[in-house]
């Protein structure tokens, strides 16, 4: 059985729910927005590999060991919709909690094909750790300054001419070139380090990896971001499906591997020499974005990877 | 930086920092004022005498005149701290650093303009993982950004752990609506601590069988420096089932054959 955990309107949900209908892997969808009525009971005896348990929702209830494949892409439960209004530690906020605590924690250590475990998401957390993890399998990375000091910033400005910043933590930011207004206001950085990369030239290209499987998507854009491109420039980028040198396809793979993703986003700009220089790995990408635009058969991959078939 | 990105002026520091003179290939102990065991322990290798040991306490880093200069590129990662008289402290001089940061330094999270503060504590706390990783090619635990010395596991993962590593464990049981805490249920009863080091478990009662599910769980999860939570306030007696574990346990749990482990530690 494989267990999708969500809301089932998102785009990667429904395209994931259709292409299980379609090769006929049963499945359940736990349906976030009804987690306030749902119950997950673990039980561990002392001895065995994994939890025992039981998972109730929405009418149904399934053995925990039954679960094969698990798809997991919660967004904020602080932020349901079905909690507005609840107060701090309220009852309903604390049972919410409970549910997905238990939830993840389950996740950790069942015996299934899981994307991804919260383990796993980690390191995307911080961005300059990540990167030290990128660079141990053998990708480049931008050259990168975390620093408080206004000093730092104008002498890594003067050495590489076009620079770039962006937030240390998953917080979603845009990335921005280091402009003369920025500089003008430097000195706010002195509470708080910020990071700043030399610009990297070249063509970006997200990696999506599934297992084993791999899909490239080459983004042209004059964006600095090309998740913005039409606010940046006022054009849209485009996306076209694209192959990468088997080197860096096999440095891909052993990345996402090594961090323990079954589902990666990896997010690449390979440079005019043919470098591939990483920026990030993205544990819980929106991978239908990607598909939409290029037909690249991604969700069908993540289908048949939660179904065990590669 | 953001948009709106804003401290206040740096004439209202509150803090100086104070940082070590760091002797090159020696050892830092790194943690907060408010960790006894790690202070005895810094005490303890001092008196020892096997290399110079200096002291950071992770307090003064969150000291406005404090600069940071952490850098990443294909080669590797650095991390060089100054403070305003001068002192410095280069992570490449660092031979082995003895973790104990359990929070990231966010004292300046208060100076930050109200509607920051959220993204200011969030960065710091980003930041702190990939600072401490850089610090040394040698950092006992290794932070990870789920747990600045080893990723924090509920009980349930220990004693699931634990069990696949050969470790008899506290048998439990929870439920999402039962009301107990999710992250500390099962541990409402009589226990007791034991140190580890690199997988070996200071406790002259423990039997060999226990020794190698240890250093099988320590190996699997990749932390040095381990507390195991036993059953029963003799676990001996309870016989040895484990119910929680953590990587920052209290040092002076083994005495001096714990200091002497730790010294083993930061010397390979």
């Amino acid at each position: 059985m494989i267990l999708l955990c969500g809301i089932p309107s998102e785009n990667s949900q429904r395209r994931l729910m259709h292409a299980l209908d379609e090769r006929g892997t049963p499945y359940r969808f736990l349906n976030q927005r009804g987690t306030l009525s749902s119950v997950i009971r673990l039980e561990h005896d002392g001895s065995r590999a994994c939890p025992e348990g039981v998972l109730e929702h929405d009418g149904w209830s399934i053995a925990l060991d039954e679960v094969s494949g698990l798809y997991v892409r919660f967004m904020d439960d602080r932020l349901l919709p079905e909690l507005a209004g609840e107060p701090p530690g309220s009852p309903a906020r604390a049972a919410c909690r409970a549910f997905h605590d238990l939830v993840g924690q389950w996740a950790e250590v069942a015996d299934a094909r899981v994307l991804n475990r919260y383990s796993a998401m980690g390191s995307n957390f911080s961005k300059p750790y990540q990167l030290q993890l990128i660079i141990e399998h053998g990708l480049g990375v931008p050259e990168t300054l975390v620093t408080n000091d206004p000093d730092l910033v104008r002498a890594f400005l003067a050495e590489h001419g076009h620079v770039i910043y962006k937030s240390i933590s998953s917080e979603r930011s845009i990335v921005k070139e280091l402009d003369a207004a920025d500089l003008e206001r430097l000195d706010a950085i002195r509470w708080c380090p910020v990071q700043f990369q030399a610009y990297v030239e070249g063509t970006d290209v997200r990696v999506h990896t599934i297992g084993e499987k791999l899909f490239a998507t080459a983004i042209t854009t004059a964006a600095t971001d090309y998740r913005y491109a039409h606010r940046q420039t006022g054009a849209e980028a485009s996306f076209v499906p694209t192959e990468l040198p088997e080197e860096i396809a096999a440095r891909c793979r052993a990345l996402a591997r090594g961090l323990g993703l079954g589902l990666a986003g990896i997010d690449l700009r390979i440079t005019p020499d043919g470098r591939a220089v990483c920026f990030e790995v993205n544990p819980s990408p929106g991978y239908s974005y990607y598909e939409s635009y290029t037909g690249q058969p991604i969700t069908a991959a993540v289908a048949a990877h939660l179904a065990g078939e590669d | 930086m953001r948009e709106r990105a804003g401290g206040r002026s740096p004439s209202r520091r509150p803090v100086t920092s104070s940082l070590p003179a760091m002797a090159a290939g020696g050892w830092l102990v790194l943690c907060s004022v408010a960790d006894p065991s790690a202070l005895w322990v810094y005490e303890r290798l001092r008196a020892r005498g096997r290399a110079t040991v200096s002291l950071v306490l992770v307090e003064s880093l969150a000291a406005g005149d404090v600069r940071w200069d952490h850098r990443v590129d294909d080669g590797g990662a650095t991390l060089v701290l100054s403070g305003a008289d001068g002192a410095r402290l280069d992570g490449r001089r660092i031979r082995a650093v003895l973790n104990r940061v359990l929070t990231a330094p966010l004292q300046a999270v208060a100076l930050a303009e109200l509607a920051d503060r959220d993204y200011v504590t969030n960065e710091l706390a980003a930041f702190a993982p990939s600072w401490l990783r850089a610090l040394s090619a040698t950092v006992i635990n290794q932070p990870n950004p789920h747990g600045l010395t080893g990723r924090w596991r509920a009980p349930l993962e220990w004693r699931v752990l634990a069990s696949r590593a050969g470790l008899p464990t506290a048998a439990m049981r929870i439920a999402s609506d039962d009301g107990a805490d999710p992250q500390s249920v099962g541990l409402d009863e009589p226990s007791s601590w034991v140190l580890a080091v690199d997988g070996r478990v200071l406790d002259a009662g423990a039997p060999p069988a226990l020794h190698a599910a240890v250093a099988r769980l320590s190996r699997r999860v990749d932390v040095r420096v381990l507390g195991l939570r036993f059953r029963g306030a003799d676990a001996a007696a309870a016989g040895w089932r484990l119910m929680d574990a953590s990587s920052s346990p209290d040092l002076s749990l083994a005495g001096e054959s714990g200091v002497a482990a730790l010294e083993q530690a930061l010397s390979t």
